[in-house]
């Protein structure tokens, strides 16, 4: 929290009850003093009337102690307690992200310039008496302790290392104030190779030195804009020329990382200095979709062949580790979904028009029974099917038109094909086309699907348990011998009943053109790129899970989830250059790992067929709602998860505050003049 | 409230507070005294008993219902038979029920005003008069004075009807007056128990043109004493007394009769008392509020300006040659009897039973 300038964290959070205190004691005295029926004014109305202060004479002796005692205590906040109080707090956050691994010229890596700068600052800090401590800014731990003596000062900093690990600046710099303020930082310093961008919500109180000032040409990944929210743009990429000159057919790329192929973004472009080139975040998405399994990296290519930076590049594509043989049924054209991550290249597809009901679909490892008018039954599946609804039935108007609601609670449902995906509430058109969502009647309110969903709202929906809500479920069968003759093999299936492709499409057919306009398809408040990959995420895992030969390692991980691999023994995590250690291992060598950063990491162990590339999610539980989060309740969760309108509120509340401590402390002087009135007359007396 | 609830209230009533004062009588067999201005009223008035008094010679004019034609027939002469007058003497207690006698709640002040009641009632019935009280607020109606004949309704109709009687609106004195002729008639010890409070306005305490455009106000005649606690109080408070004070007195004016002897038992009740903890103050019968800081200073300030109302009225009284007697709730563990030893010492020296010190008039 900013209070002129000054930076107030949470440890000077027990301030505010000693503020609150003379409020509190002065509303309990005001309380006390009852509204009074009487006989007759007759007898008060010559007694003395209330002027501005009367109401603050305190009658009897111990009110005017207790004042005394809290206006001593807020004297004691005024003047800072500043003996008492420990040293003052600086953080030094050094860039580790991958740019800090490029050339600065001069044969030095910016790292290494960055550990110079660190160590003057270090040294400064420590000469004006502060504490000190040093934390990457790829990994802000809330653990590293604040230290007065050099040499722990410089081990601290000699501990980091630069990463391949991509650092958003946009999202470090709120995580670094959210840091700075719960630990009650007074100043903080970030050594980066990039300047300030002026976009940039930095904390107060932040100096920031740029060691990439001197490079000539800068090009990095700036940050990434727009936002999941009501009424935020869409999500792009912005990179930037940070340098003083203009660099040259500058490329956008994109490959797995650690294998060779790679497919161009954009294509080559100049770049002035200080220009700004942007890339939509989803259509980035799509394109790395066709460089196959694995996670993905974005480099920036100058003219020259070099790369130029390694930020901001790492992105979660969900894969199928081995050969699946997939079906689709179509009964529908544009199943855009399923363009997001097909043709894969470990996913062998066939189709097939209109449903047969004599077909067999044994031997597939999985149907899709993509909105088709009768879709199988649970107890009917001859193979692992998803079966995606689009007429749900009842509920449906005369016209074929309609909408029914649609929930589903991820988190709730822990179902593995769920997990970790973000809640769905709303409201899904049934009918022949694509619809928008319905408007509301009889005062109803029409809830978007998927975008901003209210946890407040998909818990009662789901409590409800009501029946003309579409469900989406997921459900497995063991062996079902129906006969002598028949048996039913295993299945899994997965209902959807809603069309999920809508959430994806940017097109649509001709006849669903009058209700389903453009404008409609990119209107953020129904359809956003996030949705469609949180359907495509689905999808992915419910591949996965239909897959039994694939290693069950979970390959997708909200930041900070505890990583668990069930069944291997003596498994190791290492990221490229060092190996995580794990938080526990029980005695038949489970590890269970915490992985607060984002990156790749790679698992082996006994159980794992091969090296498995493990992805944390790029966008953190916070930023992106694709990881699993806990659903809490709050009462305006847009404003409040912002921290926007917490802000506006505690700001004039700590005005008015400070305002009546004011107040009492120039009444108490009053009250200390009257007091020395009433002693003088009966002395004189 | 419902009735039932209501007529609880005093179910919690200890025969001890009358028993308290059972010892305690009215002065006896006070009769009003008679003289030429009251008119024909007395002969109607006399002789209504079968108790022979003695013969008078007929005078044309007698009820000739009234001649001894047994004596005509021995000794042929037209005597009318007197007989003795059978005067029960009647003792009003006026109850005032204005909304102000609820400050604190009905078990307050008017609690410890209707024990009183009952405990006057006691005592008058004992002393063998007849008992009538009589529930007052902005006007009188008959029907609901309740009249005691027998010390068993104390504790059973009269305790009924009391429990159920809900304080409310003003208070008018002058509504009083106009029931009191029947007084007039036939006599009476007249108790008025009541706050005695009656608001001035600031705008008519400064136009005092106005006070003096209506019907003269009585002069006060007061004692040192009383003039003393008077002037212990700031100016614009002592001339709202004063005024107060004689509107009282011109209302209660009917009070000072030849055949009614009267007294002002003013009541107070703890609330009036301790106000250490009243932020605003609201006038029960008229509604206005008004916001005071009740500071050391005030308080006492307060106290000063009760005593003097108090000698005010006493003054008030005396003008009107009545007694008074000052009554707080709930000041003393011996069931009232102070108090009501109070009341009957200023009826029976039918003034002020305060100190007869020098009087003054205002």
């Amino acid at each position: 929290m900013n209070l002129f300038g000054i930076t107030l964290g949470l440890s000077f959070l027990w301030a505010l009850p000693l503020v609150l205190a003379p409020v509190l004691a002065f509303l309990a005295l005001q309380a006390r003093r009852q509204r009074l029926d009487v006989s007759s004014l007759l007898l008060f109305r010559d007694l003395p009337r209330r002027t501005t202060f009367q109401n603050l004479s305190m009658t009897h002796k111990w009110h005017r102690w207790l004042y005394a005692l809290m206006f001593a205590l807020l004297a004691l906040i005024a003047l800072g307690l500043s003996a008492l109080l420990p040293a003052p707090k600086r953080l030094i956050v050094v860039d580790t992200s991958a740019s800090m691994s490029a050339d600065a010229g001069g044969g030095e890596r910016r790292f290494d310039r960055a550990v110079d700068a660190a160590g003057r600052e270090i040294d400064r800090a420590l000469a004006a008496g502060a504490s000190v401590a040093v934390l990457s800014l790829t990994n802000l731990v809330d653990d590293v302790p604040f230290v007065s003596d050099r040499i722990e000062a410089r081990t601290q900093l000699d501990a980091l290392r630069a990463t391949s690990v991509p650092a958003p600046m946009d999202q470090r710099l709120s995580a670094l104030a959210a840091l700075s303020a719960s630990r009650g930082v007074g100043a903080l310093t970030l050594v980066t190779d990039r300047p300030l961008s002026e976009e940039l919500n930095a904390p107060r109180r932040l100096t920031w030195i740029d060691v990439g000032d001197d490079v000539a040409a800068n090009v990095g990944f700036e940050a990434v804009t727009g936002g999941l929210n009501l009424f935020d743009p869409p999500k792009e990429l912005s990179l930037r020329n940070f340098g003083n000159e203009p660099v040259r057919d500058v490329s956008v790329t994109a490959r797995v990382r650690g294998k060779p192929a790679v497919v161009m973004l954009r294509r080559p472009f100049d770049l002035p200095a200080g220009a700004r080139e942007t890339l939509p975040l989803d259509t980035v998405l799509e394109q790395t979709v066709q460089l196959g399994p694995g996670p993905k990296e974005i480099i920036l290519t100058s003219g020259s062949g070099d790369p130029l930076a390694l930020d901001d590049s790492l992105w979660v594509v969900p894969e199928v580790v081995q050969q699946f043989d997939l079906h689709i049924v179509r009964c529908e054209p544009n199943g855009d979904l399923f363009d997001r991550f097909l043709p894969h290249p470990n996913i062998r597809l066939t189709e097939s028009a209109g449903i047969d009901l004599e077909a067999d679909y044994r031997g597939y490892d999985a149907v899709i029974f993509d909105r088709c008018p009768e879709g199988p039954l649970f107890e009917e599946l001859t193979a692992n099917a998803i079966v995606i609804e689009t007429r749900p039935g009842t509920g449906r108007g005369e016209d074929g038109s309609g909408a029914r609601q649609f929930a589903w609670q991820a988190s709730e449902n822990r179902h593995p094909v769920m997990e970790g995906l973000k809640p769905m509430i709303g409201r899904v058109t049934v009918g022949p086309s694509l619809r928008p969502l319905p408007f509301t009647d009889n005062g109803e309110r029409v809830v978007p699907l998927l975008r901003d969903v209210d946890p407040q709202e998909a818990l009662t929906v789901i409590a409800e348990d009501r029946v003309e809500i579409v469900s989406a479920f997921a459900a497995e069968r063991e062996e079902i011998q129906i006969d002598a003759e028949t048996r039913l093999l295993p299945a899994k299936m997965l209902f959807l009943g809603f069309d999920p492709h809508a959430y994806c499409a940017r097109t649509m057919p001709s006849d669903a053109e009058a209700d389903n306009t453009v404008e409609d398809r990119l209107d953020a408040r129904i359809y956003g790129p996030d949705d469609c990959l949180t359907l495509m995420f689905m999808l992915m895992n419910t591949l996965e899970w239909m897959d039994d030969r694939r290693q069950r390692v979970p390959q997708y991980l909200g930041a900070g989830d505890p990583l668990t691999l069930d069944g291997v023994r003596n498994a190791v995590v290492r990221t490229d250059d060092e190996i995580v250690p794990a938080v526990i291992t029980d005695e038949q060598g489970v590890s269970r790992w915490r992985l607060d950063q984002a990156g790749l990491y790679t698992l082996s162990g006994e159980g794992i067929t091969q090296t498995i590339p493990l992805s944390l999610a790029l966008f953190s539980a916070e930023e992106s709602a694709l990881s699993r989060a806990q659903v809490t309740v709050l009462p305006d969760f847009s404003a409040l998860a912002r921290g926007d309108g917490l802000r506006r509120l505690t700001r004039p509340l700590v005005m008015t505050l400070l305002a009546i401590a004011v107040l009492e402390a120039l009444y108490l002087i009053v009250l200390a003049g009257r007091f020395r009135r009433g002693v003088s007359g009966r002395a004189a007396a | 409230m419902t009735a039932t609830s209501a007529h609880r209230r005093l179910d919690d009533l200890d025969p001890a507070f009358l028993r308290a004062v059972g010892d305690l009588s009215l002065p006896p067999q006070w009769i009003p005294p008679r003289g030429a201005a009251l008119g024909p009223h007395l002969n109607t008035l006399d002789g209504d008993s079968l108790e022979f008094k003695q013969h008078r010679s007929y005078t044309p004019g007698d009820d000739v219902r009234r001649v001894d034609w047994s004596l005509y027939g021995r000794s042929k002469r037209l005597y009318t038979r007197l007989v003795q007058d059978e005067h029960q003497p009647r003792l009003v207690l006026a109850l005032d029920t204005s909304a102000s006698m609820a400050t604190g709640g009905w078990n307050d002040k008017f609690r410890a005003t209707i024990e009183l009641t009952l405990q006057l009632a006691l005592i008058g019935l004992n002393s063998g008069y007849a008992v009538r009280v009589l529930p007052f607020g902005e006007s009188v109606a008959s029907e609901r004075a309740i009249t005691v004949i027998h010390a068993r309704q104390l504790l059973g109709s009269l305790r009924e009807r009391l429990a159920g009687l809900e304080p409310s609106g003003p208070t008018n004195f002058d509504a009083l007056g106009n029931a009191s002729l029947d007084w007039r008639n036939q006599g009476a010890l007249v108790v008025v128990l009541t706050d005695l409070l009656y608001d001035i306005d600031d705008d008519v305490l400064n136009a005092t043109d106005a006070v003096q455009a209506g019907p003269p106000l009585p002069k006060l005649p007061l004692t040192a004493t009383e003039r003393e606690r008077l002037n212990g109080v700031r100016q614009q408070a002592r001339k709202r007394l004063m005024l107060s004070a004689q509107r009282v007195a011109r209302s209660l004016k009917f009070l000072s009769h030849p055949n009614i002897r009267g007294v002002l038992c003013q009541v107070a009740g703890q609330q009036d008392q301790d106000l250490s903890q009243a932020r605003q103050i609201v006038d029960m019968e008229s509604g206005v509020l008004q916001r005071l800081a009740f500071t050391r200073a005030a308080s006492k300030a307060y106290t000063r300006v009760r005593t003097a109302h108090t000698a005010a009225l006493a003054g008030a009284a005396r003008a009107l040659n009545l007694g008074h007697a000052s009554f707080d709730a709930g000041i003393g563990d011996d069931h009232n009897r102070s108090a009501v030893q109070a009341v009957l010492a200023a009826l029976a020296s039918q003034g002020y039973a305060g100190e007869p010190a020098q009087i003054e008039v205002a």
